[in-house]
């Protein structure tokens, strides 16, 4: 907020879209593979790299974004998501170049949806993460915001902290020239502040073992300690032989991120190291949720609190055998605009029927190939990107959702509460149907021809069958 | 639409299956399908038959009659069944062709990136020869993101002159020096690459040729020796062939 010593025209500036507007992060960095040679110039990055914006209804009308010129409402106003990110705010051609950011802005509002807090990342080993590693239920999760992990400043009171962000460079992920070429910009002008820095640590060392002297002595040493610049140089020449030393002298000056064990007491580092990830590029949250656990429960408008949160549908974006293609190692699955692997698959269900769709391209299902699954975890790569883990939904817990009856389970006997089966309905008087009052999300149908994909609810009433049903469907664990 | 993307025996067999092959969203009832199949061929009907022939004879003429139409029925449903699940399946393979960018986890995808227009854009374009980068027309986005090889390896090619494998790197079949647009490199590395490999032809460690002409005509007569001559093929079947442009 402008503060009151502002003048009208400075705050009016300080409140513009030109100022807010913060300048655009740099886009995914290429990499040399070969399978990236072939890429699309429009698709999807996966992570924004500018701020999108909006506008109230009737500005929108009006074309104004706060803008320095009005926006055609015909590319702008044409959508039911009107959002847009700002490419340049005024081109030499005396055009603010804009785009639709409806593709983010979407997906933050559908993980927001879903209501996933973000965790640490999971240590990988190669490629293969086991599902037992990323299961929430066998590996805990810990939060981002931790104050063990959530910091950005070096040292607090109790001394130095982990933290995730660094003002160094990561050494070991530059290539050569690269690395060259940081050496040329901005090493080799800081030789003079190093020397500085080393006559500082000098002083400091040369002091204590002043101190520590007239200590074993029995008096007080409180006198100033003078270094010459043959002292440095002398200094230097020593710890050209003690490497480990310089190393961490050089990690200090340079604040570099120190590539060690985690679990070592010096290392700063949050992000588990023996990847070639590196540090993280951004803060472990990436401000997609500020959750902090997800010890909440979803109640059920007709079956109560329930034990799993509702699932989601996801889109088989890729079978685990393609086309002309070698095996894929797992499905890979699209959960609300996020791709992710379908773990899953590989362990528990490997064995088991798989739907169509998962292991082969499905051409007959309109719309692509779905299923539903219970986003279990999710992280921040070192590169920005999200990584997420899915669970597999059981037939009953779909069932609640999809409005399909599951096949009963032979053998399995269910105790029916005698007190919900003698439930007075309250609006007995007419027949009831659930599907006609609002469903509170459940998706009810009211042309319910066929039987198998009937509303589980839509049942005579005063019959033991539809109870049994009902419990069939849920089972006795559901509840809570 | 995409039938010409379909190589020439597919397209044959599918023709001849079914006049168009139908896409998923085409209507359903218009498809042939073992659910609902097309009625059977009229059976003759037997009454209309004036002939005085005996009663047995008439009964065993309706009763082969009546099997050889359940028969041909029978057969009917089951090649059509058989040609839907043909069908199905070049429809299946035919779609999957068009899928061309393989998500990786932690991709961001909106329903644009799921359309045809976007997917073509993911197609693997014929390489051109081993070109380093210059598989992208310019103006495509990679072209945007290309970065000069040695400026990022901190090589200097000068030096490497030697190194034959590098520098074959930079030299079309035809033993010319590629040009910067198919290198990607930047003016000054352009410049020095073209000279280590003008240096490593003059030290003989390069062909000025992508091949020495003597391997070429060895390689002509083997083909010659190992391929089996075909009948209507003329001489050139004797040839393999195989002749070089310039016709020696």
């Amino acid at each position: 907020m402008a503060s009151k010593k502002l003048s009208p025209t400075a705050s009016l500036l300080k409140n513009s879209r030109l100022f807010s507007l913060p300048p655009p992060l740099p886009r995914p960095s290429h990499d040399f593979t070969a399978t990236s040679n072939f890429n699309s110039d429009t698709a999807t990055l996966p992570y924004p790299t500018h701020a999108s914006i909006e506008t109230t209804q009737p500005s929108l009308y009006r074309g104004d974004w706060g803008l320095k010129r009005p926006l055609p409402q015909k590319s702008t106003a044409n959508t039911s998501t009107p959002s847009i990110r700002i490419d340049d705010i005024d081109s030499i051609d005396h055009i603010t170049e804009f785009e639709s950011a409806s593709d983010h802005t979407l997906t933050l509002r559908k993980w927001q949806e879903i209501g996933l807090p973000l965790s640490m990342p999971v240590k990988q080993r190669g490629a293969s993460v086991s599902d037992s590693t990323l299961n929430t239920r066998a590996t805990p999760p810990t939060s981002v915001f931790e104050s063990t992990y959530d910091n950005t400043e070096r040292r607090n009171d109790q001394g130095d902290v982990r933290r995730w962000k660094f003002k160094g460079p990561w050494l070991a992920g530059k290539t050569e020239g690269e690395f060259d070429l940081y050496l040329e910009r901005h090493i080799k002008q800081r030789k003079l502040e190093f020397r500085d820095f080393l006559r500082g640590r000098l002083v400091k060392e040369r002091r204590l073992d002043q101190q520590r002297k007239a200590q074993e002595r029995g008096d007080e040493f409180d006198g100033q300690i003078e270094i010459t610049e043959t002292d440095i140089d002398l200094y230097l020449k020593q710890l050209r032989h003690d490497e480990v030393r310089l190393y961490m002298l050089v990690e200090d000056f340079l604040d570099l991120p120190i590539s060690g064990d985690p679990q070592q007491a010096n290392a700063t580092f949050v992000v588990m190291m023996d990847s070639d990830q590196g540090p993280p590029k951004t803060h472990l949250s990436a401000g997609l949720s500020y959750l902090r656990t997800a010890s909440h429960m979803t109640n059920h408008p007709v079956l109560g609190p329930m034990e799993e949160e509702p699932p989601v549908q996801a889109r088989v974006l890729r079978p685990q055998y393609t086309r002309g293609l070698a095996k894929g190692f797992c499905a890979i699955l699209g959960i609300g605009g996020v791709a992710a692997d379908d773990v899953t698959m590989r362990t528990a269900f490997r064995n088991a029927r798989e739907k169509t769709g998962i292991l082969n391209f499905d051409a007959e299902t309109e719309g692509g190939a779905k299923l539903w699954v219970l986003p279990d975890r999710a992280s921040i790569d070192a590169h920005g990107r999200i990584k997420l883990h899915t669970l597999r939904v059981t037939t009953a817990d779909e069932a609640i959702y999809q409005n399909v009856v599951p096949e009963p389970v032979a053998g399995k006997q269910v105790p029916v509460n005698p007190a919900f089966s003698t439930m007075p309905r309250l609006d007995s008087s007419r027949p009831s149907r659930l599907g006609n009052s609002p469903a509170y999300g459940l998706r009810f149908d009211d042309s319910n021809q066929n039987p198998k994909t009937a509303s589980p609810l839509d049942v005579p009433q005063n019959s033991d069958d539809s109870v049994q049903s009902i419990v069939d469907l849920v089972g006795p664990h559901r509840g809570k | 639409m995409a039938s010409h993307t379909l190589p020439r025996p597919f397209l044959r067999l599918a023709f001849r299956t079914h006049p168009i092959r139908p896409f998923s969203s085409t209507t359903p009832h218009l498809l042939p399908s073992p659910q609902n199949p097309p009625p059977p061929p009229q059976t003759p009907n037997p009454q209309p038959q004036q002939n005085p022939t005996p009663v047995s004879n008439l009964k065993g003429l309706i009763s082969s009659i009546g099997r050889d139409a359940q028969a041909q029925t029978t057969a009917t449903t089951a090649r059509r069944s058989a040609l839907a699940e043909t069908e199905a399946a070049y429809r299946a393979t035919d779609l999957e062709r068009h899928l061309h960018r393989r998500f990786r986890p932690g991709d961001i995808y909106a329903p644009h990136d799921l359309s045809p227009t976007e997917q073509a854009k993911w197609r693997p374009r014929a390489a051109s020869g081993g070109s380093l980068q210059g598989r992208g027309h310019p103006g495509n986005a990679h072209a945007q993101n290309r970065r000069d090889v040695f400026d990022v390896l901190g090589i200097n090619p000068l030096d490497e002159y030697k190194n034959f494998s590098i520098m074959t790197e930079f030299v079309s079949s035809m033993g010319r020096i590629r040009h910067r647009r198919e290198t990607g490199l930047r003016g000054v590395n352009q410049r020095r690459v073209a000279k280590a490999v003008r240096r490593a032809v003059g030290m003989g460690l390069l062909p000025s040729v992508h091949k020495h002409p003597e391997m070429l005509e060895k390689e002509a007569e083997e083909m010659a020796r190992t391929r089996p001559v075909r009948m209507n093929t003329g001489p050139r079947g004797r040839e393999g062939g195989f002749r070089r442009p310039g016709g020696r």
